[in-house]
């Protein structure tokens, strides 16, 4: 198995009394995309910024593709959750600054900032003031301004924050097509729906530990591969094997062991149960995540 | 280290381009220009302005003659009436006729003495009793027909000043009447007052800078590329060379205007006689630049917003406008003491020097000795100033206290 991209080991992280990341390990694999996740104030933003070098590790060891963090800076683009572009000056120039700085050359950076507005249809906005766009408009940029020097390993802070679900859909696509193209992307969101969608493997961290790590499919399929979603107005009592029953209002997600889910549905119709939804499948991102934050569950 | 050129080079092409900047270049060669042009037209026109603007009152004086020997006033002294006794001179001051009068007695040649009557005893009209006119009219008065024109000339006015540069032999300060004497001080101190300026629009304009990624939150995808301290490092560049374009532009043009005034019309221009100033100017304002320049930058970055960031900075503002607060001495005596002490300390030693240097000569020793010291407290500060600057920049909503800042400075 080839060398992973990003290794993270160890992490140790403190702000005075409080520990922002508790010996936190992790490896992103080359052409992958990586969903880190965890609740508000789990250690996320702490652990991409020591991925950045903008802060300093209290212990441990980060090494992006075999180097320390601060001289790899080139190879790394990254989305801030803290957006903010210089905007008073040109969209061009702008990106054209953040490009070299990432150590392009100057033709090199003016070619590729100017490929980048024509593939999201800014190309006639490249002379104007940043300040002059629409909030929609600079949000693009902001993640041109992030990938501008065609980096190996993207960092994308809460990427859909913001985003009306037009320039959701935009971003995502982007993020596949730059997937593609050979690029490494680590992914912290909290739209649960679209880490399933584009996540190889995820961990979820919480406190700044690590309480869920590996493949999306397989920590699914671990949290239960049969899981019965249905909706009904009825309430549905007892039902032979079921072995985990949770409810949100009219929705209830049953787990199944190895019962034959026809079995449950033939209970349910012989009852007379009204039954307006129903769905097998692998337990949902969303649920296991608040399992774990909540401690539902325990370490996996 | 090309990062560092890219940010310098960055930050001096976007900021070159304000109006502001321009705005401020410009202004002294104009004024250069205009001061030019009226003395070029009026001749001692702006002398005089200014002389006048110092002795106050254009009014006659009155006399009262009990001596004798001013009556008739001789028809060149036409600013001065003769009154008959202090009863109408007083009434004539009453009715603002007159602003002062003489009134001579009987035994005047014994006693020297002479009665002053005025409404007004401020020092202004006081010196203008006290001038070299009113003791030539005194002169030519009592020794009227007693000498001949050209001793009685001497005795009025024993020596008439010929001002030559000796250090500089082609430019000659021409004959220098007291009103010229204020011209060629009052110049030199407003340029003296620009250079510091300069110190402090360079140095503003890198708070601003600073304080404007921190703001607009671009600070933290520069950091993700780049060092705190090369970002300093590369701001500092970047607007200490606007700077130092500024001021280039403002002694070239010096030189080029009084060179060209000086060849075509005579006319000599009072800035800048000797040419080790125009060095003295450089090194002062580089180093009293970065001295500033990193301690505005921490300010920039500690702040939580423009408006914090300019208050921390006001702070500093304030150490490096000690010269304006002893303008006043420095004009009189630039080489007073406390201005000499003031010139040693780091945190007003370039501004103060800045301003003695554009007024006149400054004693060796008190170049040396302030040269050494901002050179020796620049790197310290730079040290400093670097480990508070990274750690301000990504501190959003809470301004770092003293102790937090304290601790940065002893981390390694």
């Amino acid at each position: 198995m080839p060398e992973p991209i990003l290794q993270v080991r160890d992490l140790v992280k403190r702000y005075d009394q409080v520990v922002a990341v508790d010996h936190l390990s992790l490896d992103v694999n080359e052409g992958e995309i990586f969903g880190l996740l965890g609740p508000n104030g789990a250690g996320k933003t702490t652990t991409i910024r020591i991925i950045m070098d903008i802060f300093k590790a209290d212990e441990g060891h980060v090494s992006v593709l075999g180097r320390d963090p601060g001289k790899a800076s080139g190879l790394i683009g990254y989305l801030p959750e803290e957006r903010g572009l210089y905007t008073k000056r040109k969209v061009l120039d702008c990106l054209v600054y953040l490009a070299r700085l990432k150590g392009m050359s100057k033709p090199d950076a003016i070619a590729s900032a100017g490929r980048w507005l024509k593939t999201l249809g800014l190309a006639e906005w490249a002379q104007r003031r940043v300040q002059d766009l629409s909030r929609g408009m600079q949000q693009k940029i902001q993640f041109i301004a992030s990938c501008v020097h065609n980096p190996k390993l993207l960092v994308l802070d809460e990427p859909f924050q913001g985003l009306d679900p037009v320039n959701v859909e935009v971003i995502r696509n982007l993020m596949q097509q730059l997937r593609q193209n050979g690029t490494t992307l680590v992914l912290s969101a909290h739209e649960m729906n679209r880490v399933e969608e584009l996540c190889d493997r995820i961990a979820i961290i919480n406190h700044g530990q690590r309480v869920l790590y590996g493949h999306l499919r397989e920590i699914q399929e671990q949290y239960g591969s049969n899981i019965i979603r249905l909706q009904t107005p009825a309430e549905l009592g007892e039902l032979e094997g079921v072995t985990k029953v949770e409810r949100r209002n009219q929705e209830y997600l049953l787990q199944i062991g190895n019962t034959d889910p026809q079995m449950i549905l033939a209970q349910l119709v012989s009852r007379g149960v009204q039954i307006d939804f129903f769905e097998t499948g692998s337990a949902p991102l969303e649920q296991i995540f608040i399992n774990v934050v909540t401690g539902g569950q325990q370490h996996v | 280290m090309s990062k560092v050129w890219v940010i310098a080079k960055t930050e001096y092409v976007t900021n070159i381009r304000r109006t502001g900047f321009i705005i401020m270049t410009l202004l002294i060669p104009f004024l250069v220009l205009l001061f030019l042009l009226i003395k070029n037209l009026g001749g001692a026109a702006i002398g005089n302005y200014f002389e006048s603007q110092f002795s106050g009152s254009d009014k006659p004086i009155g006399v009262v003659d009990g001596f004798g020997a001013f009556s008739p006033i001789l028809p060149e002294y036409a600013d001065y009436v003769l009154y008959p006794d202090e009863e109408t001179a007083i009434k004539e001051i009453e009715a603002g006729k007159v602003a002062s009068v003489m009134s001579f007695p009987a035994d005047y040649l014994q006693s020297g003495r002479v009665r002053i009557l005025a409404s007004d005893t401020t020092m202004g009209a006081m010196t203008r009793l006290d001038s070299d006119r009113t003791k030539a009219f005194i002169i030519a008065h009592v020794l009227h027909g007693k000498l001949d024109e050209a001793t009685l000339a001497r005795v009025q006015s024993p020596f008439i000043p010929e001002v030559i540069e000796v250090d500089l032999p082609d430019q000659d300060g021409g004959p220098s009447s007291e009103g010229q004497m204020v011209a060629r001080f009052m110049l030199p101190y407003i340029f003296s007052i620009f250079l510091v300026t300069a110190v402090f629009s360079s140095s503003g304009e890198l708070l601003q800078s600073v304080s404007e990624e921190k703001t607009n939150r671009v600070i933290e995808l520069i950091l993700s590329s780049v060092s705190p301290r090369t970002l300093l490092t590369g701001k500092i560049i970047g607007m200490g060379a606007l700077g130092l374009t500024q001021i280039l532009i403002w002694l070239v043009s010096i030189w080029l205007l009084s060179a060209g005034a000086k060849k075509f019309t005579g006319a000599v221009l009072p800035i800048i006689s000797r040419p080790e100033t125009y060095v003295l100017i450089i090194v002062y304002f580089l180093l009293g630049y970065i001295f500033y320049a990193v301690l505005m930058g921490v300010a920039g970055a500690i702040g939580t917003s423009h408006q914090e960031a300019n208050q921390i900075s006001a702070i500093f503002t304030m150490m490096a406008m000690t010269p304006y607060f002893l303008a006043g001495i420095i004009l009189q005596n630039p080489n007073a003491t406390i201005v000499r002490v003031v010139s040693f300390i780091p945190f007003t030693s370039a501004t103060t020097m800045l301003m003695r240097v554009g007024l006149g000569k400054v004693p060796v020793v008190d170049v040396i000795v302030s040269i050494l010291i901002l050179v020796i407290s620049i790197p310290l500060l730079l040290w400093a100033g670097a480990k508070v600057f990274r750690m301000g920049l990504l501190v959003y909503g809470k301004r770092p206290s003293m102790a937090v800042i304290w601790k940065a400075i002893k981390s390694s």
